[in-house]
């Protein structure tokens, strides 16, 4: 049923016919966007006693082509924590053993703005990055790629011809490693190409 | 709205639903066994099945009532406590407790379709008179028939089951190997999305492997970050085969304490080390060989040491008639495993199982060759090798027709499959 609404709604609009086929202005935007995020993730980790946070700063840069209709694409990279943990006391493993969880997404983004109000759609990669320090020094790092998506609505106030302020909510996904974030953020906006 | 907002909308909307799908893709593949406590009261009071006993209740049974769900005929093969029914129809099979009260010898379990989710429970009886007296005397009934119930997975069985003894098991005639016919379960017993009661590459899983109707397993064996050999199959942690949020990237990036403490089998098992595996297999199985399939030539000293080890232990407890005869092979699946093997100094003494060529096979002194099943029958080859005292297993076999054909046509000593429940029935059904 999802896979028939989809076809249809990929279809829809090769039948619509455009009003016009002449091309107007189009503006290229550089977006940096700072924020506190949240995981949401299935914890399988045990440790006798442990400091866990599922809170992080969020990081990311968006390059953004906006032609003269509505729907914008660019692409969105960064980084996001997911969870870190501190080990307290183990049997296993080394008092302050510390498991850092980020994510940095590569995503190709799908954009629309109207009245400053911003809906972007995202699908892409990201790379899954673990890195584990050993109170004795020894550090794994270790990464890996996973198909993920996002979804965010913001709203970016003009102070000037140039820039505009704003922010936004974001969920970004990725369901191989069965984790989510959500993540409110502040947006600074710079039309590069107007 | 304009046609062009109409477009860009409809877009976004098709982005959303992608978006969905993706997130719909991570299916969860958890195990699949129904709840066998209702079953369990069935068996209260009874005690254990001699040996003896269970020997003579093995063989092709025919299906008196039931045929709809199990076909025409069935084969019941004892593994330790337990019994275990392989049916001619939808690959499925059963798992049942066994105990005995009364002159009775009563079954309760399960059973599951091999190759889908379907499963129920299931209660079998042996009346006194309908043979169980005769059984627990060991004596061979002239007559000997099986009346129970099966079901879906929550209630009470209720749909008759009628089994009917037909004839023994078939049993190769075979000096060389005994009669031995070797079912060898992939990855310990099968793999994580056939959805079995254990997660694959685990030690619970190798101790149900014998319940499955396999006499042998095959292991993957990678090295830890500080060189612990440890079963798992691919090469980096995946969602497939283990939770755990902090497990990304290869399994060699780990220390086995990490492994341990940081991530677990997909039905809540720990990784377990190589040392584990052998030492359940030795201890508490009946399997009869083991194939390692190493994925690291690093590993080929520290699997050979063990192979060793386990080996005279299995020869120990052989003597002392606590088990059969186990075989541990070191699977050479690799050009390069094959020349990490060929260097170590006794590897004409050490057990080995060659997937390359007949030559290397002939080289590195395997006793086994296991060439891979799309290269067919390789009647000459095979009988070429059984002349030269050695034997040859095929790999992966799972489709039901192709098992049949290779048991039919071919001469190999052995099957390496993911189903050895298809390949038990097929196997001990020949006359």
């Amino acid at each position: 049923m999802k896979l028939l609404l989809l076809v249809i709604l990929f279809l829809t609009p090769q039948f619509l016919t455009a009003q016009d086929t002449l091309r107007g202005d189009y503006r290229v935007i550089l977006q940096a966007n700072l924020g506190l995020s949240q995981s949401h993730i299935v914890r399988t980790t045990e440790v006798d006693k442990a400091e866990y946070s599922p809170l992080g700063f969020l990081r990311t840069l968006r390059l953004i082509w906006r032609p003269d209709h509505l729907l914008g694409m660019g692409v969105e990279t960064g980084i996001l924590r997911v969870s870190n943990l501190i080990v307290k006391q183990d049997a296993s493993l080394p008092t302050g053993t510390t498991l850092e969880l980020d994510a940095i997404p590569a995503l190709l983004i799908f954009s629309m703005e109207k009245y400053g109000i911003e809906i972007t759609s995202g699908v892409g990669m990201y790379n899954y990055r673990v890195n584990a320090a050993l109170n004795d020094n020894e550090i794994t790092a270790s990464t890996q790629w996973e198909i993920g998506w996002m979804l965010g609505v913001g709203y970016a106030y003009p102070i000037s011809r140039s820039f505009s302020i704003g922010g936004d909510f974001r969920y970004y996904a990725i369901p191989e490693r069965q984790v989510s974030l959500t993540s409110l953020n502040a947006k600074v906006q710079w039309q590069l190409w107007y | 709205m304009t046609i062009n907002q109409l477009r860009s909308c409809i877009f976004i909307l098709t982005i959303l639903l992608i978006s969905w799908q993706l997130g719909a893709c991570n299916s969860e593949l958890r195990i699949i066994v129904p709840n066998t406590e209702i079953v369990a009261p069935a068996l209260k009071g009874t005690s254990a099945i001699p040996n003896i006993s269970r020997k003579l209740i093995e063989g092709v049974y025919a299906v008196q009532q039931g045929k709809a769900r199990f076909g025409d005929t069935v084969i019941l093969k004892h593994d330790r406590e337990s019994l275990s029914i392989f049916c001619q129809k939808n690959s499925t099979y059963m798992v049942l407790r066994s105990g005995m009260k009364d002159s009775s010898i009563l079954y309760a379990g399960y059973w599951r379709n091999a190759q889908s989710p379907q499963t129920g429970l299931c209660t079998l009886e042996i009346r006194n008179k309908d043979g169980a007296g005769d059984i627990l005397q060991t004596i061979r009934p002239q007559t000997l028939t099986i009346r129970g119930a099966v079901g879906g997975s929550e209630v009470q069985p209720n749909e008759p089951l009628i089994l009917e003894y037909v004839r023994p098991l078939f049993e190769r005639k075979r000096e060389r190997t005994d009669g031995k016919f070797w079912i060898i379960a992939h990855r310990g017993g099968g793999r994580n999305s056939d959805r079995l009661p254990f997660s694959e590459n685990s030690t619970e899983l190798i101790k149900f492997a014998g319940k499955l109707g396999a006499n042998g397993v095959e292991i993957d064996i990678r090295l830890t970050k500080d060189g612990i050999p440890v079963l798992y199959h691919d090469e980096n942690l995946n969602s497939r085969l283990v939770d755990g949020e902090y497990m990304v990237g290869a399994i060699g990036n780990y220390t086995f304490a990490q492994l341990q403490v940081l991530c677990r089998l997909k039905n809540g098992e720990r990784i377990p080390t190589l040392d584990d595996a052998l030492r359940t297999i030795v201890d508490s199985t009946n399997l009869t060989s083991v194939w390692l399939d190493i994925k690291e030539p690093a590993a080929i000293e520290k699997i050979i040491a063990m192979q060793k080890t386990y080996i005279e232990r299995a020869q120990l407890l052989q003597a002392a008639g606590k088990r059969d005869t186990l075989e541990i092979f070191s699977g050479l699946a690799t050009d390069e495993i094959y020349q990490a093997f060929v260097a170590h100094p006794e590897h004409l003494q050490i057990p080995s199982i060659c997937e390359l060529s007949i030559s290397q096979t002939q080289k590195a002194n395997s006793k086994v060759f296991a060439p891979r099943w799309t290269l067919g029958s390789l009647q000459n080859e095979v009988n070429s090798l059984h002349s030269e005292n050695r034997r040859a297993f095929v790999w992966t076999l799972d489709q039901p027709e192709f098992i049949v054909q290779f048991l039919n046509e071919g001469n190999y000593d052995g099957i390496l499959t993911n189903y050895p429940t298809v390949v038990a029935y097929n196997y001990y059904i020949r006359r």
